[in-house]
């Protein structure tokens, strides 16, 4: 029977990779990941999901054959739409790349194993792209919305488990492992908790985006009053997150910041969502009543309408991964700190 | 160690099943609203006819005479014959609506959103346009009652009537349909302070067809109307035919098929008449009708005298400082035919609250569902924000004071000379510049000494 340090040994390596390549690879996926998430809630914004009717072809081209002068120079929508099928083309080949380094280079199984996972969900959701256009079916196009950012997340734990701290968790802590591992239980629970509830934020964000025009206005309500309200609740328990690590100070330095960053992103995010609605409906509740406000003017697909309400898309995905890293970093320094071997070390 | 992490697996799973679970509702709810589109029967104005044949019995109670479901899918049948459904429109024959409606552009804003052209096609080669750009506030019906209504304020237009706010073609105190130049200009335009938008980055025959459909609709809606009037007619009639009350209008399938014909031809034809002679018979405005020295100083001046003058009548409801604050609790016509005889219990109140004194049973959600919103009062514009939802152009003023704004209280005023008209869009457009203390009147302030 293995010994607890046996299979601690089996499930995480605790010495660096011996090639910066797979965290090289890593970065890159998610820093095209965001692009791609944000194109793609432009092609939703724009309406432009159903501007190339035909997939994996476009207009009967091989997709990467497509003319680039009238792609780059033709209507918009279907710059948008043809740039994100392309953008996604790439993130899933650079996923196979991944694939090729780390089962070089990485031991870890669970890794070799996680990064089989991430070929699998961008394959999926390419596949679930395609899908939405060739049935035209708005249900899919917001399932396809909904994926893409649990890739993103994938791609951040991937990373994560690349970088200097996943090696030494315990590095910048000015505490013992014992009572880092004690005084964990509250945060990790709270960004467990906080993750959970951003990504349902996230859906029932996708919800009220995707509404279908057959729809009652009762359902719609609905959707709209859970949205604003999960907000509230998604911005305390960031609050509650932010005062948490802010209390804990034994902490590294770079654990705690995550707590700003995540208070500056839900601040943002507020902004960016009542924005939303008073480019898309005007302003709510009498505040139209004004000198300043009075005058407004709703422009279908206007530029601010249409870059507002992506960026309030693409910035609750990044409060998503923002969880997620804490989560996982949290996770990681806990599991470290319970070790046996590490009982009486920092 | 293995207890902690499989308690932490454990918690893990908890709330990873709880997302989940409501993931999978919310995919559901939205799922079971993904319904092919249909147009809903104009359940809302069956009530109405039932219930104003009887003033004693609320919208909400049920009337002595109802029209059975054997009549209402009836009506239903004729209205998919004359107009085909919301994916394959079709326009009845006979009464000259293709002279001023394309079928093809029909087909364009009609159906779900497809792309069928050729790469790099702009416009004219889709089709959903008004799926993918009006149903969503307007309802697939046209009966301004899509998902986001009950959020919009004022709400989204309802059609059905055939009565539109915003056009050049009202003159001497008649209301007239709007001509298509009129709904491109709101098209382009949009209504700023509202939450219809402006589609000016739309492709010209994208918004050719989307006014086409919209007349459709609306001419669709009348129609509609008319023969659930006729089909109430019918049923009430019992002197006439009274071993059949449930007589239904057309018999399909039976023999008398010319006589069918005829029937529906002739209540087709007053419909499309007023469509047909929309903004084509009709003088449209333009600025060079106005005066010379129309917006000189001393004909503001005179614009001041006659706002509060009872010649324009305008401070009643705009207020004696122009900032709408005047009569605020009267409705509009499409909340008038709900409210019917619950009006009186409204208009008793006295309060000015927004929805003052409207019975209880208004904020039902099964009047909800059939497109019954809760009831608003219509505001006075505030005149002194330079914000006027028809435009802001002079000529636009000008329509509004004199040919009204059809469906709201706002009447048209045929007392006002040409030149006392304009005088009267000169003071308007100079009110948002000046301070909002100069009331014609000064107040006397009781109790605190007199003002003279």
């Amino acid at each position: 029977m293995a010994t607890d340090i046996e299979l601690v040994d089996k499930r995480v390596r605790l010495q660096s990779p011996s090639s910066l390549w797979p965290m090289r690879v890593a970065k890159l996926i998610t820093f095209l990941t965001f692009p791609l998430i944000w194109v793609g809630g432009l092609v939703t914004s724009t309406d432009a999901g159903m501007a190339v009717p035909d997939w994996p072809t476009t207009y009967g081209y091989n997709m990467f054959l497509y003319p680039w002068e009238t792609w780059l120079l033709g209507p918009w929508d279907v710059f948008i739409e043809h740039g994100h099928r392309l953008l996604g083309s790439l993130v899933g080949m650079v996923t196979i790349v991944q694939l090729v380094v780390v089962r070089k280079f990485d031991e870890r199984p669970w890794m070799r194993k996680l990064v089989v996972y991430a070929l699998l969900a961008v394959i999926s959701q390419g596949i679930l792209g395609g899908v939405r256009v060739i049935e035209n079916e708005k249900l899919l196009a917001m399932l396809h919305g909904c994926t893409g950012p649990l890739f993103f997340a994938l791609t951040v734990v991937v990373l994560t488990a690349f970088t200097k701290f996943w090696d030494d968790p315990l590095g910048n802590c000015e505490a013992l492992a014992g009572e880092i591992h004690t005084r964990l239980a509250k945060p990790l629970r709270l960004a467990t908790v906080t993750t959970v509830l951003v990504y349902l934020q996230l859906v029932l964000g996708a919800s009220v985006r995707h509404t279908p025009v057959t729809a009652s206005t009762q359902t719609f309500s609905m959707l709209v009053v859970f949205h604003v309200i999960m907000g509230l609740v998604v911005t305390g328990h960031i609050v509650a997150v932010a005062l948490s690590l802010r209390q804990s100070k034994q902490l590294a330095p770079k654990i705690r910041q995550s707590g700003k960053w995540l208070l500056g992103l839900v601040l943002l995010q507020v902004g960016l969502g009542v924005g939303t609605w008073v480019l898309k409906y005007g302003y709510p509740l009498g505040f139209g009543e004004t000198k300043l406000t009075a005058n407004h003017l709703v422009v279908t697909y206007g530029w601010w309408q249409s870059h507002i309400t992506t960026a309030h898309m693409a910035t609750g995905s990044l409060i998503l991964i923002n969880c997620v890293l804490l989560t996982t970093r949290l996770q990681r320094l806990r599991f470290v700190a319970s070790l046996p071997n590490d009982g009486e070390t920092k | 160690m293995k207890l902690q992490l499989s308690t932490e697996i454990t918690g893990l799973r908890n709330n990873g099943v709880f997302a989940s679970l409501l993931v999978t509702c919310l995919f559901t709810l939205i799922g079971c609203d993904s319904n092919p589109a249909s147009f809903q029967v104009n359940e809302a104005y069956i009530r109405a006819v039932e219930y104003k044949a009887d003033v004693t019995k609320p919208l909400m109670r049920e009337a002595e005479t109802q029209l059975s479901t054997a009549q209402i899918q009836n009506v239903s049948e004729i209205m998919e014959g004359l107009f085909g459904t919301p994916d394959e429109p079709n326009l009845p024959g006979g009464v000259g609506l293709e002279d001023f409606l394309s079928l093809r552009k029909l087909k364009i804003a009609a159906g779900p959103v497809t792309y069928t052209g050729e790469a790099g096609s702009t416009s004219g080669l889709e089709s959903g346009l008004y799926r993918r750009h009006c149903a969503h506030c307007h309802g697939v019906s046209g009966d301004g009652h899509g998902p986001t209504a009950q959020f919009l304020n004022p709400y989204p237009r309802d059609y059905r009537m055939g009565q539109f706010k915003f056009k050049l073609t009202d003159a001497d105190g008649a209301y007239k349909k709007p001509s298509k130049a009129d709904f491109h200009r709101t098209l382009m335009q949009g209504i700023a302070g509202t939450s219809m938008p402006s589609f000016r980055v739309l492709p010209e025959p994208e918004r050719e067809a989307l006014v086409d459909y919209v007349i459709y609709l609306s001419i669709r809606g009348q129609t509609e109307r008319a023969l659930i009037e006729a089909a109430y007619f019918n049923a009430s009639d019992k002197q006439e035919d009274q071993g059949n009350p449930q007589k239904l209008l057309v018999n399909f399938g039976e023999a008398s098929q010319d006589q069918d014909l005829e029937f529906v031809k002739e209540l087709l034809v007053p419909v499309v008449l007023p469509w047909a002679n929309g903004g084509q018979g009709t003088v449209q405005r333009t600025i060079e009708e106005a005066p010379v020295g129309w917006d000189s100083p001393e004909s503001i001046e005179l614009g001041r005298k006659l706002f509060y003058q009872s010649k324009a009548n305008c401070y009643s409801c705009h207020g004696r400082t122009g900032i709408g604050d005047g009569q605020n609790n009267l409705f509009d016509n499409w909340t008038l035919e709900h409210l019917g005889n619950a009006q009186g219990e409204a208009a008793g109140s006295g309060e000015d609250g927004e929805i003052a004194g409207i019975p209880e049973y208004f904020y039902n959600s099964e009047l909800a569902q059939i497109g019954v919103v809760k009831p608003r009062n219509v505001k006075p514009r505030n005149l002194r924000l330079g914000n006027y939802r028809g435009g802001r152009r002079p000529i636009d003023i000008y329509q509004r004071i004199t040919g009204g704004i059809e469906g709201t209280p706002m009447p048209a005023n045929t007392k006002l000379t040409q030149a006392e008209a304009w005088s009267l869009v000169a003071y308007v457009l100079n009110l948002p510049y000046e301070p909002a203390s100069r009331p014609k009147t000064a107040p006397v302030f009781q109790g605190v000494g007199s003002n003279k």
